[in-house]
């Protein structure tokens, strides 16, 4: 390959300039005009009731209100995965905070009023908050009618138990691995429940006009589900594809909480009850933690066996996951769960069962990491265990069962290039594993060293696909129209970037849209890490189309042999004809005048489809042997210096190392940012953030000021990112996607850092200053 | 109802609103400018820092009766003539940016902060940024940029 | 909702003695904002004094620091004046939230509130402040180890507010000090328990301690019975498991959302060991 000018270069993002000079709106920063109404959602204030009767009368009278809706103006259901939800709440209700009713008014505050004067009577049903306790026989059932629910095929819910999905992954012999284990360790592992915490929260608009056309104004990872997921809910009122237009302004940060349909679906349903007007629902941070999306809990009990020599030989994975009231999204974290759950290993004998259960908890959706960084907080931490019961070095244990490329994975198919090794030895030797312990020069302070693997595939349908169009201008400069969303990683420059690498054309002549479906063609969704791999490879075949055009062009008007012709700096030129040049401006719009005086070409516009058409779920469902649910998985290590206060228990990160495998990193400078985010989100993960529900179910700390993140106060001392770029056969430029993985790895390396400094061993998350300190007075008092 | 005097990136501004209506809205409906943000409502996060009497504070908190007389300066005053501040420049040079959302309260404190202390350690750019939360970049880019601003921004 | 702006000192008190029931005094506003925000204050009058001069600012006499009631934490952290007579006190509060919250917040506004968890009641208490208490008709100063009765009770009377505290100048002079706040991050964060403390040594032995926790009993108090067992002991003759029992008896911490209640007697215990042997 020729030396790449654009493509691995660190490129300014094409977004900053609109976001440092306050330019960048997002939804709330557009004036919808005098006519914009307000929506203020009554909340269910019971985990799992009936609602007997709602009186919307008194909120009605109130000046300004323009109308009451409740769950009977739209008795219908949506999903993304699984249709379980309602737009607002039907005969009963599931969790605290669930939408119940909405009053419309020409002003917020009138709204605000009103929606006080809403009463709701409930007949108040026993609430199940825990999933071992859902999963009992004799538990209420909190959707009696989960039978009746359609649902992709690869979902096997179990009608009249609380149990939405299990996926069961059967490989080997799990008895014989056992048997051929010299040592078995078991033990379960707790992870709870999270929340995204972007600084923006949703916000929507919805307006349908008079000619029936419905917009729709959202901060969403997801404008073509959005669109899809309007449309089939509402299309009793005759509603199509066609006539609804979703537009995604910039979004204040997703994390996966803004993919899929949560509140936006409200505004939409509302406002074609509403011709002519606009309305909007804005979350407070409150609503933004309890509805929404969270990520799921999840208790994990494993047991592993391997040999002296280090060999794996068998993994036995149960996982029983909190999914909240609605599973429609997040009963997929759980199936992708369901299917990797073996980390990057490689391992003969497996048997994974992933359980989806209900609880009257908010509902679980998807989150940076899609349900990998909750099982590798049990896994990774396990590993570190059943290395130092056999006496090996617990990254020597890793090597030697670290997954290559062409091993079996857990659903038979074959693992991808990779470069696991590669990232275990850099970080090993930036963290100076083997050079023993540091010894901490304060007498309070221990210091320990904690590593971790990682594997992340990206969950999707067999067919998710992406799209592109690319235009020239009359001055060669382009604008490129995809449908992912930038939500902060640098999507639209990194497509900048692969079209000005095909076409020799700077990124800053390249403008990346922003998605509305009316005008850009067809994404997923931004989700699953997959945008750099999926749509960057259409706008890399959308660039390629525009490119053979031109060179089509150049034969039929120069004579030129399109293998000789190439293009550089905005112009063609020829390799056999050193002093032809065609500046791009002069032709990619008017076309070139031949010898007649006639002019041949016209505008250039490239379109470009990706779909991976190797993927398929079909499967068994009692083994998952037979499909190839995944595209591929990329892998990375990390390794991080931990100083503990044995006072107060109290944490610092002195330093942290994680090496990703890219593929090819079409923007190092992005990647490294991904890194260093992603890194602070997972140690929040672990060291700050703390998720409290009170015995009914109620959320007890939905806001900042008791719901923690990190502040720049407590960041690490040092973060050092490494790039490995061992290529994706079939990403453009050999790139996969990395956005997620980044966080995956911070919680088990934490737990581990803290049992090499003091010999504790957490299995529970958060590790707070708390659960350090009383377990170094349990274990004094021993 | 107050009829509030007080300046807006240099210009004088005379309206009549509600007393208990908060600065962070009169900012963005009745003065139009956007670039100031809510994440939170009740000060924990900085999304709506803007500059007042040179102090950076949070503008979710401040209500009109607060504001008679007060100097306010926006993430619109940054920007001059078609040229970025070096501030500015700074946070595009180290990546200091995601999804943007933080960024105009971000920078206003920072320029706070190098308003009265234009070289400023790592300690003290850390203390300063301390009340604006950022969930995308882990904060290392905006300090690294911060401590990189040449000496007129 | 109702808004008043008194012009001076004696027009505040007759517009809040004109006013009856439930009223609320809006200082910097980081907390009452928040409450108008949140409808927790929906119809009862606001009196703005964020603006009225007379309440701000640190001035000495011969021997008493006095700080204004609206004087801001930021004007605490930078002041000249307290950097050379009251220095741990000055740098104590620098943990103090964040900076664009330090901004607008007065002292008298954070003590007001009246939460268990305020930074500067631990710190106040160990140096011995008063306060200074402005009415109508009079003005009386009390000790602030008096102010408070119980969870945000205290003995403020209806139309009188706190006016200024007073710090003796030699309330820090000649101590060995301690502060530590146990939050959940570095910053912009409540704490889960504080402890302060003064205490001054003579040939090993303790001769004068004062110790004051946060967040561990309803309100921020001094724990007198621990520094009357600690006074006059040789530091290396303590019998810490008497000091955690003494302890343990004059602290009644809680389990609640930020913390629990044996992580809060243990790290107690740990950091006023580790105040008295340092």
């Amino acid at each position: 390959m020729n030396k790449l000018k654009y493509v691995g270069h660190p490129v300014t993002r094409i977004d900053s300039l609109e976001k440092v000079t306050g330019s960048a709106q997002f939804v709330d920063d557009i004036d919808f005009g005098p006519n914009l109404l307000y929506a203020e959602i009554i909340e269910s204030t019971f985990a799992h009731a009936i609602i007997k009767n709602i009186e919307t009368s008194s909120a009605e009278r109130v000046p300004d209100v323009v109308k009451v809706f409740t769950g009977k103006d739209f008795p219908y259901k949506f999903g993304l995965y699984m249709k379980d939800r309602f737009i607002f709440a039907q005969d009963r209700v599931r969790f605290i905070g669930e939408q119940v009713a909405a009053v419309v008014a020409r002003n917020p505050k009138a709204a605000k009023i009103a929606a006080k004067l809403v009463k709701v009577e409930y007949e108040p049903l026993p609430e199940v908050l825990d999933q071992m306790e859902a999963l009992k026989e004799d538990s209420i059932l909190i959707h009696p009618d989960l039978g009746d629910y359609p649902h992709v095929p690869w979902f096997f819910p179990k009608a009249n138990t609380n149990v939405a999905h299990w996926r069961k992954t059967r490989r080997g012999n799990i008895e014989k691995g056992f048997e051929e284990a010299d040592v078995i360790l078991e033990d379960t592992y707790t992870v709870p429940r999270y929340s995204h915490c972007a600084i923006e929260t949703h916000v929507a608009v919805g307006k349908f006009d008079y000619s029936g056309r419905l917009t729709v104004w959202a901060s969403s990872q997801s404008p073509n589900v959005q669109r899809n997921l309007f449309s089939e809910a509402l299309s009793p009122l005759g509603l199509s594809h066609k006539d609804i237009r979703v537009i995604t302004p910039h979004v204040g940060g997703g994390f996966g909480g803004k993919a899929g349909v949560t509140m936006e679906i409200m505004v939409a349903a509302i406002a074609t009850k509403l011709k002519g007007n606009s309305v909007k629902i804005r979350w407070t941070r409150e609503q933004e933690f309890y509805n929404t999306y969270q990520r799921l809990g999840v208790i994990a009990k494993i047991t592993l066996g391997a040999k002296k020599d280090g060999t794996i030989t068998a993994l036995d994975h149960k996982l029983y996951w909190d999914a909240g009231a609605y599973v429609e999204y997040g009963a997929n974290v759980v199936n992708a769960v369901g299917l990797s759950a073996t980390g990057p290993y490689r391992i003969a004998n497996i048997s994974i069962d992933s359980a989806c259960v209900y609880t009257n908890l908010p509902p679980g959706g998807p989150y940076r990491g899609f349900g990998y960084s909750e099982f590798l907080f049990g896994l990774e931490s396990h590993i570190d265990r059943v290395a130092k019961k056999l006496g090996i070095e617990p990254v020597l244990f890793r090597r030697i069962n670290a997954i290559k490329e062409g091993d079996t994975l857990a659903y038979g198919a074959k693992m991808n290039a990779n470069g696991l090794l590669q990232a275990i030895e850099k970080v090993s030797k930036e963290i100076k594993w083997y050079e023993g312990k540091i010894e901490s020069e304060d007498p309070v302070k221990v210091i320990g060293k904690g590593f971790s693997i990682f594997w992340k595939a990206p969950a999707m349908p067999p067919n998710a696909s992406s799209s592109a169009f690319l235009k020239f201008n009359e001055d060669a400069s382009i604008n490129i129209l995809v449908s992912g969303m930038d939500i902060g990683q640098g999507y639209l420059t990194v497509m900048a970037q692969i079209a000005a690498e095909i076409l020799s054309i700077p990124p800053s002549r390249i403008r990346v849209e922003r998605p509305d479906t009316d005008r850009n063609p067809y994404e997923w969704q931004t989700v699953a890490s997959h945008v750099t791999w999926s749509c960057g490879n259409a706008v890399k075949k959308a660039a390629l189309d525009a490119r053979e055009q031109i060179y089509d062009l150049i034969e039929r008007t120069h004579y030129l042999d399109r293998d000789t012709i190439y293009l550089e700096d905005e112009k063609v030129k020829s390799r056999t004809k050193p002093d032809f040049e065609l500046a791009l401006k002069d032709f990619v719009i008017n076309g070139i005048q031949v010898e007649d005086g006639t002019f041949k070409g016209g505008p250039i516009t490239g379109r470009g489809t990706f779909m991976p058409e190797f993927t398929s779920t079909d499967a068994d469902p009692e083994t998952s042997q037979g499909g190839h649910p995944n595209v591929h998985y990329t892998v990375g290590a990390a390794a991080v210096i931990l100083q503990i206060d044995k006072e107060t228990g109290k944490m610092k990160v002195l330093k942290v190392v994680e090496a990703v495998d890219a593929g090819k990193a079409i923007n190092p400078d992005l990647v490294k940012g991904q890194v260093t985010g992603g890194l602070m989100q997972g140690l929040a993960t672990v060291l700050y953030e703390d998720m409290r529900f009170d015995n009914k179910g109620k959320m007890l700390n939905p806001n900042f000021t008791d719901y923690k993140i990190p502040t720049s106060m407590d960041i690490p001392d040092e973060i050092v990112p490494i790039i490995i770029e061992v290529p994706q056969p079939d990403g453009p430029f050999g790139a996969r996607g990395i956005g997620e993985h980044t966080m995956l790895p911070a919680a088990p390396m934490i737990a581990n850092a803290i049992e090499d400094a003091l010999g504790i061993r957490i299995k529970s998350m958060p590790i707070t200053a708390e659960k350090v300190a009383l377990a170094i007075l349990k274990k004094g008092e021993k | 109802m107050i009829n509030l005097k007080f300046k807006v990136n240099g210009k004088e501004v005379a309206i009549k609103v509600e007393d208990s209506k908060r600065l962070l809205d009169i900012l963005r409906d009745e003065l139009g400018l956007t670039g100031t943000k809510e994440g939170c409502g009740i000060g924990e996060c900085g999304a709506c820092t803007v500059i007042m009497n040179g102090d950076a504070v949070c503008s979710c908190l401040i209500l009109a009766g607060q504001l008679q007389n007060a100097e306010i300066e926006t993430i619109e005053n940054l920007e001059r003539d078609n040229i970025l501040s070096n501030l500015q420049e700074a946070f595009l040079e180290y990546g200091a940016i995601q999804c943007g959302f933080c960024t105009p309260g971000m920078l206003m404190s920072a320029k706070a902060l190098l308003d009265k202390n234009p070289h400023p350690t790592e300690e003290e750019i850390k203390t300063a940024l301390e009340g604006n939360l950022c969930r995308c970049t882990g904060y290392i880019p905006i300090i690294d940029a911060v401590k990189n601003v040449l000496d007129k921004y | 909702m109702k808004f008043y702006k008194p012009t001076s000192i004696p027009d505040l008190f007759r517009i809040s003695e004109e006013i009856e029931g439930k009223k609320y005094f809006l200082a910097g506003g980081t907390d009452i904002n928040v409450q108008i925000k949140n409808g927790i204050i929906k119809d009862e009058p606001v009196i703005f004094i964020n603006h009225l001069n007379e309440l701000k600012g640190i001035k000495e006499s011969e021997d008493i620091i006095l700080i204004g009631t609206l004087t801001t934490y930021k004007e605490i952290i930078e002041s000249d004046l307290l950097r050379k007579v009251l220095p741990f006190f000055q740098n104590s509060l620098k943990s103090f939230a964040s900076p664009i919250l330090q901004t607008m917040a007065t002292i008298g506004g954070n003590i007001a509130n009246g939460s268990p968890t305020a930074d500067v009641t631990p710190l106040l208490l160990v140096l011995d402040a008063k306060l200074k208490l402005f009415s109508k008709s009079r003005i009386r100063e009390v000790k602030l180890s008096e102010f408070f009765t119980g969870y945000k009770e205290f003995i403020l009377k209806a139309n009188e507010i706190i006016g200024a505290i007073l710090i003796p100048k030699n309330a820090e002079t000649g101590f060995d000090t301690f502060f530590e706040k146990v939050g959940s991050r570095k910053s912009l964060t409540i704490a889960k328990l504080e402890i302060a403390g003064l205490k001054r040594l003579k040939n090993n032995k303790i001769e004068e301690i004062k110790i004051a926790a946060g967040a561990l009993n309803e309100y921020p108090r001094r724990l007198h019975k621990l520094e009357e067992f600690l006074t006059g002991k040789d530091i290396d003759r303590i019998d810490f498991s008497q000091v955690e029992e003494i302890l343990n008896r004059e602290i009644t911490p809680i389990s609640d959302l930020r913390s629990d209640k044996e992580y809060r007697l243990q790290v107690s215990f740990n950091l006023i060991q580790s105040f008295i042997l340092n």
